[in-house]
């Protein structure tokens, strides 16, 4: 962050290895002029511009190539070969995902070659890919199953593994790794050194022996991961996902004893309609409420109401920066930055720990409204905060890791007890609240879709944009 | 010294004069000495025969980065098992080799040239070093070379970590960059693309060398040498069951009963061309010819006698393979695992012919779906001693199991 950054200027630590080989995003192809290639894609001519990828091209007249390792948010890896194409004149198969085109082509997509070199890459996927499905998170919507279905897998070609290969590394209160159930797309290590600037996961060791591991294969709770998600949002498989405390969440309701509250964050009542077969952003607010109490909450509250407490907070705490360092003359960090999102605390505590006199001393909404529950709300009801057990419903799966924070316990005990997902919420509403079911505001019928579990997993889990929106924005609503 | 070590044929290069062929290169013109490669057909010495003068003109004609500088990579990696050829070179004619880069330099317009050594070469190091230094005073390195205004181009020696993958010029590049060393997507190609995203040439250690000997004594005197479509000497390293192994120099073109007749390996059982990613060939095609348009070789030669146990010849090599692939793409990593396991089996008499043809289709699979040519070629082994020795293999019982 030293020195003036220029317009334009890379300022990603992204190694070049994995930034070289992107390929420019093309935009709406078939509105650009200029530097036009006709390719021929299964008998069928499309004109694309110059440097357009196989699998873009093909997108274009309708032909679909499967794709496991490629995602549009990441650069170009071209390693699991799922997406193979026949290029005239070239011996090898090609993949779609990584082959620019730059000159006449005709292309096969469908060859005997391709069909089993497709069929050849999921068996031997399948070979070394430990577990069932019915117990996996990801089941009904996980890439590798569904083309698996595609292309027919009905046995296990080459083998495959009976047992556990590797330790479940659950040491991060946000993030889950499974490496049992990992393919080596590699998509996890992109976002997390590409888009989020981070970089704690990289493949080591060679061949069949390749693992994604971490900095000398600590712990993901020891190294310097921020725990913002957005490897699990792009994880194909069951091998990443949130730490999941439903379980404790359920134990807390079915005891009489504890007054279980939640507060439920703007994000997820937007997106949590997707997990019942709803459009994605279908406001759900008020449905949810409902919902919430026929699972068994006993309050619910609504996070805006400690948004608007931290802006006041911040707000009063620019304020007084400017006052002592315009009318006292005094050293004061400037800007003041949002001390809002878990995931850019902790990405500045790790990265640029200079600046953290520049973070606001005040609390996120999630745990501001933890405290004044355990203090004020409790004082107010007359129960002994030891009796009372908060939720927070976060998009984020940095806020499972906030509320753990061992200074975040203003009331003498934990302020936040748990910090649920979106899916994790909507998960705990199908097993409890089955009669729920919600309507649809568009077209204004009950969704008959409710009790399907396939909520798509790339919207659902993180709505937040990624660590470098949040931390721009002005956070009004918490990320 | 090592018996590998050893030259067994005079060379061509003792009859090289280091410094003539820079020195023709230097009255000539960039094109010129792209044009003089070309018409001498000469091919990549490294195994995949990619014609060097069509290298040199794409990296020509690339266009640089601003600030950035064209690059010469000589590829030092020699890693392909039976394969010691370029030791020879490094350590008796270094100067044919730097003389190779400064021309390849001169011709696409380099300033920087990067010798990529092997990582278990380490003790070459300071004889290179030497080397080097030695050109640097005579005025072959350095600013204005042998006095030629806006010639500059120096050469540093960087090591490799015994990776073989690094062998593969795009994952050499990525090592070089500091990263995991793993082949890129191609295209772009490294012409077009290299190190640290600029144009650069990477070319093997005897391809410079050959190159310093054509521009010494002309495209034509090389191109006389070989076939129509594989002109030249090559080096060749010999090893396995034969009486002489060693560092040998034939013409392209020789048939594999000539070469093992100098070897002292006639009474072969087969041969293994192209070492550990290259094919078996069986007695009865020794009449065949080592060639780009018949067996290509990077120059490894593995001599089996009558006594050899072809499936252990075989899981020999796909141990290695097992070891070495870089576990990027799927078909190569969990491929090679796959044949390795179904060696194996056909080792305790447990693989039925069914499987046995999967396995061949497996095969294909990774020859057309793998990333780069290590998992292209690593079945390569695999499939020719099981097209030629199948009853060989079969009918095994797990008593005479390894």
């Amino acid at each position: 962050m030293s020195g003036e950054v220029k317009a334009g200027e890379d300022t990603s630590r992204a190694p070049r290895s994995q930034k070289i080989q992107q390929i420019p995003a093309m935009g709406d192809v078939s509105q650009m002029i200029g530097g036009q290639i006709t390719v021929n894609i299964d008998g069928q001519d499309v004109r694309v511009p110059m440097g357009t990828t196989l699998l873009d091209a093909a997108k274009l007249v309708g032909v679909r190539i499967p794709t496991l390792c490629h995602h549009p948010d990441l650069c170009v890896a071209g390693v699991c070969r799922v997406c193979v194409v026949e290029v005239e004149g070239q011996r090898a198969l090609q993949a779609a995902c990584a082959f620019p085109v730059t000159g006449s082509l005709k292309v096969k997509t469908h060859t005997r070659k391709v069909r089993q070199a497709r069929r050849h890459v999921l068996d031997l996927l399948l070979s070394t890919h430990y577990g069932e499905c019915y117990s996996c998170k990801r089941n009904n919507n996980c890439e590798l199953q569904a083309l698996a279905k595609e292309y027919g897998v009905d046995f296990y070609r080459f083998g495959h593994v009976t047992e556990s290969q590797y330790p479940k590394d659950e040491s991060s209160y946000s993030v889950v790794r499974d490496m049992d159930k990992c393919i080596l797309c590699r998509r996890c290590v992109r976002t997390c050194i590409d888009v989020q600037e981070v970089g704690v996961l990289e493949a080591v060791g060679r061949s069949n022996k390749t693992r994604i591991s971490t900095y000398l294969d600590k712990p993901l709770g020891d190294v310097v991961c921020i725990n913002c998600g957005q490897c699990i949002n792009r994880c194909p498989t069951g091998a990443l996902h949130a730490n999941d405390t439903s379980d404790e969440v359920w134990r807390a309701i079915d005891d009489p004893k504890k007054h279980v509250v939640i507060q439920t964050a703007p994000s997820p009542r937007a997106g949590i309609g997707e997990c019942f077969g709803l459009e994605p952003g279908t406001p759900m607010t008020y449905q949810l409420n409902t919902a919430l109490k026929l699972a068994g909450f006993d309050k619910v509250f609504d996070t805006n109401f400690t948004a608007d407490l931290t802006i006041i907070e911040e707000g009063t705490e620019l304020l007084l920066r400017l006052y002592k360092a315009l009318v006292k003359k005094e050293e004061v960090a400037f800007p003041q930055f949002t001390s809002c999102s878990p995931g850019w605390v902790k990405y500045l505590e790790h990265f640029y720990p200079e600046y953290i006199p520049n973070l606001s001393s005040a609390k996120s909404p999630q745990q501001m409204f933890g405290a004044v529950i355990k203090t004020y709300y409790a004082k107010l009801n007359n129960i002994d905060p030891k009796d009372i057990v908060t939720v927070a419903l976060m998009p984020c799966s940095a806020k499972k890791f906030e509320c753990n924070r061992p200074e975040m316990a203003d009331s003498g005990v934990k302020d936040v007890d748990y910090g649920l997902t979106t899916r994790e919420m909507a998960q705990m509403i199908k097993e409890r609240a089955a009669s729920w079911k919600p309507r649809c505001a568009r077209s204004s019928n009950w969704c008959a879709a409710s009790r399907s579990r396939n909520c798509s997993n790339t919207r659902t889990s993180s709505p937040c944009a990624g660590l470098r929106a949040c931390a721009t924005s002005s956070c009004r609503s918490p990320p | 010294m090592n018996p590998i070590n050893s030259k067994k044929t005079p060379l061509t290069f003792d009859t090289i004069e280091p410094g003539t062929g820079l020195a023709a290169a230097l009255t000539k013109s960039r094109a010129d000495i792209i044009g003089e490669v070309a018409a001498s057909n000469l091919r990549g010495r490294g195994g995949a025969g990619f014609p060097t003068g069509t290298k040199w003109n794409l990296a020509a004609a690339a266009r640089v980065g601003e600030g950035h500088s064209k690059y010469v990579v000589c590829n030092a990696d020699e890693g392909e098992p039976g394969t010691f050829k370029d030791r020879v070179l490094l350590l008796d004619y270094a100067d044919l080799v730097f003389e190779g880069m400064t021309i390849a330099a001169r011709a696409i317009g380099a300033t920087k040239g990067i010798l990529y050594l092997r990582g278990e070469y380490v003790y070459m190091r300071p004889h290179l070093d030497g080397v080097l230094e030695r050109r640097r005073q005579a005025g072959l390195l350095g600013a204005a070379i042998l006095g030629t205004a806006g010639f500059d181009f120096d050469i540093e020696i960087r090591m490799g970590a015994g990776a073989y993958v690094c062998g593969e010029e795009t994952a050499l590049i990525e090592s070089l960059e500091g990263h995991r060393g793993e082949p890129r997507n191609r295209p772009p190609f490294p012409v077009d693309t290299g190190f640290l995203g600029q144009p650069t040439v990477v070319n093997n250690v005897e391809t410079l060398a050959s190159v310093a000997a054509i521009l010494s004594k002309g495209a034509a005197w090389f191109k006389a040498i070989g076939t129509e479509r594989s002109a030249g000497f090559k080096l060749f390293s010999v090893s396995g069951d034969c009486t002489d192994p060693g560092v040998y120099e034939f013409p392209l073109g020789i048939t594999i009963a000539a070469l093992l007749a100098k070897v002292g390996g006639s009474n072969a059982k087969a041969v293994q061309i192209g070492g550990a990613s290259g094919q078996c060939v069986p007695a009865s095609q020794f009449g065949r010819t080592i060639a780009f348009e018949d067996i290509a070789t990077g120059g490894s030669i593995i001599v089996f006698g009558q006594g050899r146990d072809m499936l252990h010849v075989a899981k020999n090599f796909m141990e290695f393979f097992v070891e070495e692939s870089c576990g990027q793409c799927t078909p190569c990593r969990a491929g090679n695992a796959r044949l390795l396991d179904g060696i194996e089996r056909l080792e305790r008499g447990e693989c039925s012919t069914t499987y046995l043809s999967e396995l061949l289709a497996l095969c294909e699979t990774m020859q057309l779906a793998s990333k780069c040519g290590l998992g292209q070629s690593s079945p390569n082994a695999f499939v020719s001693i099981v097209t030629h020795f199948q009853d060989e293999l079969l009918g095994r019982t797990a008593a005479q199991a390894h």
